[in-house]
């Protein structure tokens, strides 16, 4: 990449640093008043108690639960594009490495909130770590969210500190620019600095894998240490961690997209990123669709009867339109629509993806509410559905992703201009093989 | 620089402190009894139940309900329907089990949920955080949560404890705990007095003895001559439960 | 001819005084009850009854009823078995206690046929021989999965103490590497 196409690059990347142009100021109202009403639907319900949701004596976990599971499975797109990536030395990802780190901890961070939002008494959280019995799934929930927690903003901050000196040097003296200074440490691009910086990154990098693995196992644990129907399955931790996975890239390609144009980015994201990111979601959701059949074929070819319900009831009982939705539109229509040969359009990539986000909430539906409802007494099949409270609050923590990544892009570059020209110099440094990708950029 | 570990020190650091953890883990297993041993004059409850006389009529939901002041939706003891495999149906009423090897113990993250030396299962409602993870880890569906604020209790004053909790708090799980509050005062518990087929059985495996309030036999002879079953017994949990079926009644509906 | 007449007659009497117990009158009838060991250990011991009238005459057919008083939320009478006396008037049931201790027995006849009472006696039977001591089942993998999760805990302070040394390391790293430079251009 020649110097111009260099100083282009850095400054689409912190151009939306301090510009807060008609778009932002409109965004940020509509995303905050979504917000603001998923907050008083949850004051709401602690004022007067978990009936205002639509949860029974039956079925106990309902959206909460679900969202959680989704968002912190969204979360995943961080760990996967920037970790794998950069381990795998894939160049490519230089432009998407520091939206991935950021729609990470978002997610993350939404996602973390639903077991509170969950609790009958979230005044009396303080007894996890007062009392925390180390047998208990929930408490290796506490455990591997606040630890993933830290390990991804860690992952985010690290890989930050050059581009906060860029920032910091583009800033006029003041307050401002001390703070960016403070947060930038003294970085001046030195090669001591920049060898100390690369040990710590690496480490996240390798550290931040097994630790979003373990996650998503915990989270699958949750059910599956249960005797229940459903639930009750060797598969499920593998199954969780890679359904993790698959919408992580999904959300990655889909907010990669909308900043991309948004925010300008054309030149420097193009269509290879987007045909790069597709491939993995199809090996992904290929990985997912074995994982199910292996799952299903297991328990359906015995039908043992803590299963057979369950089983019954998503392929052909009240649950089947949702299941067969989700299989066909969610999972093997978008992966074939990502697949089809011929040039890769962006629009076609997002809406694969958008399929399998949709598909993937879906699918976490399907787990927990038959899971819950199924009859494991001699009773009748329980029922749920959601209320205004349930509803609201999903939707004011899903503006909450968006609304934290543009206030966090104003402060901070959309793209990593260090990690660029780390992957540019060791492209050089190796003898001119084809940059990360062309000057020019497709669309 | 000073302080620059290298990676292979670092990589030794942590072989040496996993293998140490996991040696430390072991350790204590080799002084460890298999089995400590349950002895004393402390008793060990359980239940049976007769199926063959229970009609359905539900006194013992409705007695449950009026003594611990409950919502109509908590059945503590809940009785089901079920239909056996000659095409006829009978009744189960299906107290909390309070299982040897309860999942609800397990899972619960604060312990809130305990088992007393006597082996009820209860519940602290002042630790409960109201995860609800013990109730999607109870394969009975024994346990109830507090969505609202129950009815009032005559008297509002009243300190609940984990054997008499009442009233119940909102926000918390609440189940059947054997009416222990009773027996500990010399009364038997509040389902079993309602019933009028006489078909609760309360009993002491330590003692070997059971009452229904009007005969008392030996538990053991109560289960062994009546080939009284626990249900789901595969699952694990150790039920304390035990039902009469006979007259070909199937249990696993 | 009123010579045999009167002898049948007589004879027939003799036998249905014969069939009809020795007493007319209302009897109260006593109870004895002890309890010797079983030769068979594992059936504990032997409780025997038996029922005479007054004067010492075993009563046969007679059903006994056994009990031991317990407490259990409340005094109660825990029926322990029935046996039919034989000729000689004795009932026996085996019983293996529950508990070791001091049991109380209670042999229970309810009387019959109208003119014989209801008898009743009681016995401290101190035993020595019980059941085995109920144990509660402990999974047998119970033990070892019990400290699993301590070891977990302490993979997870390591990788704790990872993440603090990649942050610290890189930062001291980064602001060492600053002084050094600023340290070697001199004042700026």
């Amino acid at each position: 990449m020649d110097r111009r196409t260099l100083a282009l690059y850095r400054e689409r990347a912190t151009w939306s640093i301090g510009h807060g142009d008609k778009k932002f100021w409109v965004s940020l109202f509509v995303l905050s008043s979504l917000v603001a009403a998923g907050v008083y639907a949850y004051v709401y319900q602690v004022q007067r108690g978990l009936w205002v949701t639509g949860l029974n004596q039956k079925v106990s976990w309902g959206f909460y639960i679900i969202n959680c599971v989704f968002f912190i499975g969204i979360s995943y797109g961080g760990a996967m594009t920037s970790a794998i990536l950069r381990l795998t030395n894939a160049k490519w990802r230089a432009p998407l490495t520091r939206i991935a780190e950021a729609t990470a901890v978002a997610a993350l961070f939404v996602g973390a909130v639903y077991p509170i939002i969950d609790l009958g008494r979230p005044d009396r959280i303080i007894y996890l770590l007062q009392f925390p019995q180390v047998g208990s799934p929930v408490v290796w929930d506490l455990v591997a969210i606040s630890t993933y927690m830290v390990a991804s903003l860690v992952f985010l901050y690290l890989p930050l500190i050059p581009d906060l000196a860029t920032t910091r040097d583009s800033l006029r003296p003041g307050l401002l620019r001390r703070i960016y200074g403070m947060l930038a440490l003294g970085w001046r691009g030195l090669p001591s600095q920049e060898r100390a910086l690369r040990r710590g990154i690496g480490i996240m990098a390798v550290l931040i894998i097994p630790l979003a693995i373990s996650v998503h196992s915990v989270l699958a644990w949750l059910f599956a240490v249960t005797v229940r129907g459903g639930w009750h399955s060797t598969i499920f931790a593998p199954l969780f961690v890679l359904a993790a996975m698959l919408s992580g890239v999904a959300a990655v390609i889909i907010v990669v997209a909308v900043f991309r144009k948004v925010y300008g980015l054309q030149q420097f994201i193009t269509t290879k990123h987007f045909r790069y990111l597709s491939y993995l979601l199809i090996a992904l959701g290929m990985g997912y669709l074995y994982f199910m059949v292996s799952e299903y074929l297991t328990e359906a070819y015995v039908l043992e009867e803590s299963t057979a319900p369950v089983l019954e009831a998503i392929f052909t009982g009240s649950y089947a339109p949702a299941f067969w939705s989700f299989t066909i539109l969610g999972l093997v229509f978008p992966l074939a629509l990502a697949a089809l040969p011929g040039r890769l359009t962006i629009a076609r990539a997002c809406t694969a993806s958008a399929l399998v986000i949709a598909g993937m909430w879906l699918k976490r539906f399907l787990i927990v509410v038959p899971g819950m409802a199924e009859p494991i007494m001699p009773w009748d099949w329980g029922r749920y559905a959601p209320t205004w409270v349930e509803i609201t609050i999903t939707i004011g923590s899903a503006a909450a992703i968006p609304l934290i990544l543009i206030v966090f892009f104003r402060f901070f570059p959309v793209m990593s201009v260090h990690e660029m020209e780390e992957v540019e110099g060791a492209v050089e440094r190796s003898g001119g093989l084809a940059p990360a990708y062309g000057g020019g950029g497709d669309d | 620089m000073a302080g620059q570990l290298s990676r292979r020190q670092l990589l030794g650091t942590l072989g040496g402190l996993g293998t140490t953890a996991l040696a430390a883990g072991f350790v204590p297993l080799a002084f460890h009894e298999a089995g400590a041993a349950e002895t004393g004059p402390k008793r060990q409850w359980a239940m049976v139940i007769d199926l063959r006389k229970c009609d359905g009529c539900k006194d013992c939901t409705e007695a449950c309900q009026e003594v611990h002041h409950l919502p109509k939706s908590f059945e503590w003891i809940k009785v089901f329907e079920v239909e056996d495999k000659q095409g006829g149906s009978f009744f189960m009423p299906r107290p909390c089990f309070q299982c040897e090897n309860a999942p609800c113990l397990r899972v619960c993250p604060v312990a809130a949920t305990y088992k007393d030396d006597e082996g009820i299962v209860l519940v602290d409602q002042e630790r409960c955080i109201g995860c609800r993870m013990c109730m999607a880890a109870c394969p009975y569906g024994a346990r109830y949560f507090n969505y609202s604020d129950p009815p009032i209790a005559p008297n509002p004053f009243q300190h609940a404890t984990p054997e008499f909790p009442v009233p119940q708090q909102k926000g918390t799980v609440g189940k059947c705990m054997f009416c222990v509050h009773r027996t500990d005062n010399g009364e038997l518990p509040a389902c079993l007095e309602a019933c009028g087929m006489q078909a609760i059985w309360i009993g002491d495996m330590v003692q070997d003895v059971a009452t229904n309030g009007t005969e008392t036999v030996r538990l053991s002879r109560l289960i062994k001559d009546n080939d009284a079953t626990r249900y789901k017994e595969e699952l694990g949990t150790g039920p304390r439960v035990y039902y009469i079926a006979g007259h070909g009644q199937h249990l696993e509906a | 001819m009123t010579r045999l007449f009167a002898a049948i007659l007589g004879a027939v009497a003799l036998l249905a005084v014969g069939q009809q117990p020795a007493f007319a009158d209302h009897v109260k009838p006593t109870i004895d009850v002890g309890a010797r060991a079983s030769d068979r250990s594992e059936l504990g011991y032997i409780i025997d009854a038996r029922l005479r009238t007054a004067d010492g005459k075993a009563i046969g057919d007679a059903a006994i009823r056994f009990y031991e008083l317990v407490t259990f939320v409340g005094p109660r009478e825990m029926f322990l078995g029935g046996a039919t006396t034989d000729s000689q008037g004795v009932a026996s049931i085996a019983y293996l206690p529950a508990l070791t201790g001091t049991r109380q027995i209670v042999a229970r006849f309810a009387g019959c046929c109208e003119h014989i009472a209801a008898a009743e006696a009681r016995f401290a039977l101190e035993a020595t021989i019980a059941k085995p001591a109920f144990r509660q089942e402990r999974q047998p993998l119970a033990a070892f999965s019990d400290r699993v999760p301590y070891v977990v805990g302490v993979l997870v302070l390591a990788v704790w103490g990872l993440i603090g040394f990649a942050l610290f390391a890189a930062a001291r790293g980064v602001i060492g590497g600053a002084r050094g430079a600023s340290r070697k251009e001199g004042p700026a």
